[in-house]
C-alpha cells in the first residue's frame, strides 16, 4: 500500500511513484461478496415493485416492500463506505520515525504512543489529515515538552509522553493528540496577542482562559519567541484549522498550564455523507452540520427583557450561557425573512442552536428544531456562492431540497450588519482591521505635550470644586450622583511628577468602568480630535499608555484608561476587587477604545 | 464558440421558447431536457434571478428565471417550464414562459445582434436567425454562465 512506502522526508520523491497506485484500493473480498448479495436482493425488490398491481396492493404489502428497501439501502451504504475505509494506524505509525528524529534533534526524551490504530477512516481523509497532524506533532515536540532536566525539576518523568488516540464518536472520528509538557499559558497568549496587535488590551482583559487558548488559531499568531527550524513561524495552527475544516472537520484545543496540551481533531467518517440537524424558519427547512453543533437550548424570552433570558446588548440579542455571553443570531433576520416575533404570549420560548464557528460560539435562533439525519451533500452552483450563507444543498426524504447552512459565513454576515463587534468571541480580534474614525479627547495633564483619551471611554466631563473634595488616605473623592467618584490625578499616576497645587475648580474626565464611575483629574480639557490612523502600540515607555497616534502630522500619546486605573490601585482601594477578575458586560462600554 | 453557427453550411437545431412573447432559442445540444414545474426550494438572500433549487431525480438544479436575468420587468406568468442545461458541471434550470418547437435554421439566415438591443439581453445573445414569420434570438448558455460567474466574482471582491 502506498501509504507504507511514503516515509515523510522522502515524500516529494515517492509521490510520483505512488500516484498510479493511488487510483486503486484494496478491498476485503468479504465486503465485495456482501455487496454482491445485496445487489441481487435489490434486483429482486425492483422486480417486485415493477410487477406491483397498483389497484390490488395493500397498504401492508407496500409498507413491507419499502421497509426491505430501506434496510437494504442502509446495508449497502454501510458496505460501500467500508470499501473506502482504512485503519488510521497505517497513517499514524509513519510519525514514529519523525518523532524519534525530532526528539534527537531537540535533545528531548519523548515516548510516542498510538492508541486506536484500528479506527477506520475514509481513505481520502486519512491522507488529508497527514499535514495537519505533522504540524501538531512538531509543535508538541518543539514547544510542548520541557527539557529532560527541567522535567525532573518539576517532578515529572524525564521522558515525556506524546499520545495520539483515535476513536469513533457520534459518527465522527476523533483524533486526540496530547502531550504532558508545559501546557499553554492563557495570560502569555493574551500578552503576545496584544503585542502582535491582534487583540486590544480591553478585549484581552475580559477574554476567558478558554477563549484565550483559541488565539493560537489566529492567522499570523506565534507563541515562539524565536523562529526555529521546526516551528515558530506563525503559519501554523490557523492553517491546521482551515485545512481540517475544508473537509468538514473541526479542531479544538485544551490546555492545563504545567500539565500539558491536548489538540482534538474531529473528522467526518466520509466526505460524501454528512450528519445534519434540520431546523425550520418560516416553514422552510435548513440543515446545520452536526459537526458545528454544540448544544440545543430552549430559552424563555420576554420582550421586556427578563434576567436569565435573552437580553439586549446594544441592539444585539445575547444570552448568558452558564455565565458567558453568547451572541445570538436570529436565522430569520440573517436570511432576510420577515422577522416578526414568534408569539404573542407573555412568555415565549425560543429554540436556539448553539454553534461552534470559526469566530467562536454563537446561538442561532430558529422556529423549530427537527430531526437529525444523514444527507448526501450536493455542491451549489457558483452563482450562489457569493451569498456565503450556504455550504451546499441536499435532497431530503420527501424529495424536497434543503439548504445546508455555512455557519461561518452566517456568523460573518451577521457581524457585518452589526454596528458593534460582537462580544465574547475571538472574532473580536478582527478589530485590528477597524479603520473607522476614532475620536479622542485632548487633555493637558500639566506637561508640555497634550495627551489623548479615547472618547469612547469617556462618560462625562465634570468640573469639581476643590471644596467639595473629601479625602481618604490615598485618594480624594467626591459624592457623585448616587455614589462616590474616586479621583485619580493622571500626572502622578504616570510617574511624571506631582501636580501643581490646584486652583479652586478641577477638570475631571469621568470614565465608566465595570459599571462604576471614576474620575481622571487633568489640568485642563482642550479639544476633541478625529483620527483614522490606528494606534501604534510600539512605543510604550510606561504603564497607562496605549500607544501613539498621528493626527495632522503631529504625534500624540494615547492614555490607556483601564491600565491607568489598575496602576493607580484605585480600584482595589475603593471596591476591593481586581477588575480583570470580573467578567461583566458593562466593560463593553469601553470596547472600541483600545483598538 | 462564438461563430460556430456561421459559414458551416450545416443546418442547426434550436430548442425554442417564449419569454414575454419573444422567441428565443438555445442550441439543442446544450439542452439536457425540458421538464414541467416542480417543487422548488427558495434560497434566501440570493439574487432575484435565482428562483430556487429543484430536485431533478436526486440531482440538485439551480432554477434561474430568464425574465429576471434579461431584466424583463413584467410580472411572470403563473405557468412556466424548465429548460435544463448543464453549465460547467452544475445543473441549471432556466425558467421560460412557454416551450415552442425544435427549429431547424440555416446559417445563411444568421445576423449579428443589432446594437439597439438593450445590453441586459444583448450580453446573452449570440445573434439572430430570420425564420418564417419570426426572429429567433439565440441565447448562449456559455455567456449566461460567464455572466453568473463574473457577477459572483465582483460581489465577492466588494
Amino acid at each position: 500500500m502506498n501509504t507504507y512506502s511514503r516515509s515523510l522526508n522522502l515524500r516529494s520523491h515517492s509521490i510520483s511513484v505512488a500516484e498510479d497506485k493511488s487510483d486503486f484500493i484494496r478491498v476485503n473480498i468479504q465486503i465485495l461478496d456482501n455487496l454482491m448479495n445485496q445487489i441481487s436482493e435489490l434486483v429482486l425488490i425492483r422486480n417486485q415493485v415493477q410487477q406491483v398491481d397498483l389497484a390490488k396492493i395493500t397498504r401492508n404489502e407496500f409498507s413491507n416492500l419499502s421497509k426491505r428497501l430501506n434496510q437494504l439501502t442502509s446495508e449497502m451504504q454501510h458496505e460501500i463506505i467500508q470499501t473506502r475505509m482504512q485503519p488510521i494506524g497505517k497513517t499514524l505509525v509513519r510519525f514514529t520515525r519523525m518523532i524519534r528524529e525530532l526528539s534527537r534533534t531537540l535533545d528531548k526524551k519523548i515516548n510516542f504512543v498510538i492508541e486506536g490504530e484500528e479506527t477506520e477512516l475514509d481513505r481520502s481523509l486519512t491522507e488529508a489529515i497527514v499535514d495537519p497532524l505533522t504540524h501538531i506533532l512538531r509543535n508538541a515536540c518543539d514547544h510542548g515538552f520541557e527539557r529532560p532536566s527541567e522535567r525532573l525539576e518539576l517532578n515529572k518523568e524525564e521522558e515525556g509522553t506524546l499520545k495520539v488516540k483515535a476513536y469513533h464518536h457520534g459518527g465522527q472520528v476523533v483524533v486526540e493528540i496530547s502531550d504532558d509538557g508545559r501546557g499553554l499559558d492563557p495570560d502569555k497568549l493574551k500578552e503576545k496577542a496584544v503585542l502582535q496587535g491582534l487583540l486590544s488590551r480591553h478585549h484581552s482583559m475580559n477574554l476567558p482562559a478558554k477563549k484565550a487558548l483559541q488565539l493560537i488559531f489566529h492567522p499570523g499568531f506565534s507563541t515562539a519567541d524565536q523562529v526555529s527550524e521546526i516551528s515558530g513561524r506563525g503559519v501554523g495552527m490557523d492553517v491546521v484549522r482551515s485545512s481540517i475544516e475544508k473537509f468538514g472537520g473541526a479542531v479544538d484545543l485544551s490546555s492545563e498550564l504545567g500539565e500539558g496540551t491536548t489538540v482534538t481533531l474531529k473528522v467526518p467518517l466520509t466526505l460524501a455523507i454528512m450528519p445534519i440537524l434540520l431546523v425550520q424558519v418560516c416553514g422552510q427547512n435548513f440543515a446545520v452540520p452536526q459537526i458545528k453543533l454544540e448544544e440545543l437550548l430552549k430559552l424563555r424570552y420576554r420582550r421586556n427583557g427578563v434576567r436569565g433570558g435573552i437580553e439586549d446588548l446594544n441592539g444585539q440579542q445575547v444570552y448568558r450561557l452558564r455565565g458567558e455571553i453568547l451572541p445570538l443570531i436570529d436565522l430569520r433576520e440573517a436570511l432576510g425573512f420577515d422577522s416578526k416575533p414568534r408569539g404573542d404570549g407573555v412568555w415565549d420560548f425560543e429554540n436556539v442552536v448553539v454553534i461552534n464557528s470559526d469566530q467562536g460560539e454563537y446561538g442561532l435562533i430558529v422556529d423549530e428544531i427537527g430531526n437529525s439525519i444523514d444527507v448526501v451533500v450536493k455542491p451549489l452552483a457558483n452563482c450562489l456562492k457569493k451569498v456565503r450563507c450556504y455550504a451546499g444543498a441536499s435532497v431530503l426524504g420527501d424529495g424536497a431540497v434543503a439548504l445546508i447552512l455555512d455557519v461561518n459565513g452566517l456568523g460573518e454576515n451577521s457581524r457585518l450588519s452589526a454596528e458593534e463587534p460582537q462580544v465574547g468571541d475571538v472574532g473580536g480580534l478582527q478589530e485590528t482591521e477597524w479603520q473607522d474614525d476614532q475620536q479622542f479627547l485632548v487633555v493637558d495633564i500639566g506637561l508640555a505635550m497634550p495627551y489623548l483619551i479615547p472618547l469612547d471611554a469617556v462618560f462625562r466631563l465634570e468640573e469639581i470644586r476643590v471644596a467639595e473634595l473629601q479625602s481618604t488616605e490615598k485618594f480624594p473623592f467626591v459624592s457623585y450622583r448616587d455614589g462616590i467618584l474616586p479621583i485619580i490625578a493622571v500626572k502622578p499616576t504616570l510617574c511624571l511628577g506631582q501636580d501643581e497645587p490646584s486652583t479652586d475648580v478641577l477638570d475631571v474626565v469621568v470614565v465608566e468602568y465595570q459599571g462604576l464611575s471614576l474620575g481622571l483629574q487633568v489640568k485642563s480639557i482642550k479639544d476633541v480630535i478625529h483620527s483614522k490612523e490606528p494606534i501604534d502600540p510600539s512605543i510604550r515607555d510606561r504603564r497607562g499608555i496605549l500607544g501613539n497616534v498621528a493626527v495632522d502630522q503631529k504625534v500624540f500619546t494615547v492614555l490607556d484608561v483601564v491600565d491607568l486605573l489598575q496602576v493607580s490601585g484605585v480600584w482595589n482601594y475603593f471596591f476591593g476587587e481586581d477588575p480583570s477578575a470580573k467578567l461583566h458586560q458593562d466593560t463593553l462600554v469601553n470596547d472600541k477604545t483600545a483598538t | 464558440m462564438a461563430n460556430e453557427y456561421v459559414g458551416t453550411g450545416a443546418e442547426l437545431q434550436f430548442s425554442t421558447f417564449y419569454i414575454a412573447d419573444r422567441l428565443y432559442g438555445i442550441d439543442v445540444t446544450q439542452v439536457q431536457e425540458i421538464v414541467k414545474p416542480m417543487a422548488m426550494t427558495k434560497i434566501p438572500l440570493s439574487p432575484d434571478y435565482v428562483r430556487g433549487l429543484i430536485n431533478l431525480r436526486g440531482q440538485v438544479a439551480t432554477a434561474i428565471g430568464l425574465r429576471e436575468l434579461f431584466g424583463i420587468s413584467e410580472a411572470p406568468p403563473e405557468f412556466f417550464m424548465n429548460v435544463v442545461c448543464r453549465l460547467d458541471g452544475s445543473l441549471m434550470s432556466f425558467h421560460v414562459d412557454k416551450i415552442s418547437d425544435v427549429m431547424y435554421v440555416e446559417d445563411g439566415n444568421w445576423e449579428p445582434t443589432p446594437q439597439t438591443i438593450p445590453e441586459s439581453v444583448r450580453r446573452f445573445m449570440k445573434g439572430v436567425y430570420k425564420v418564417d414569420g419570426a426572429l429567433l434570438s439565440v441565447i448562449s448558455t456559455d455567456q449566461i454562465n460567464s455572466f453568473l460567474n463574473r457577477e459572483n466574482e465582483v460581489l465577492t471582491a466588494v
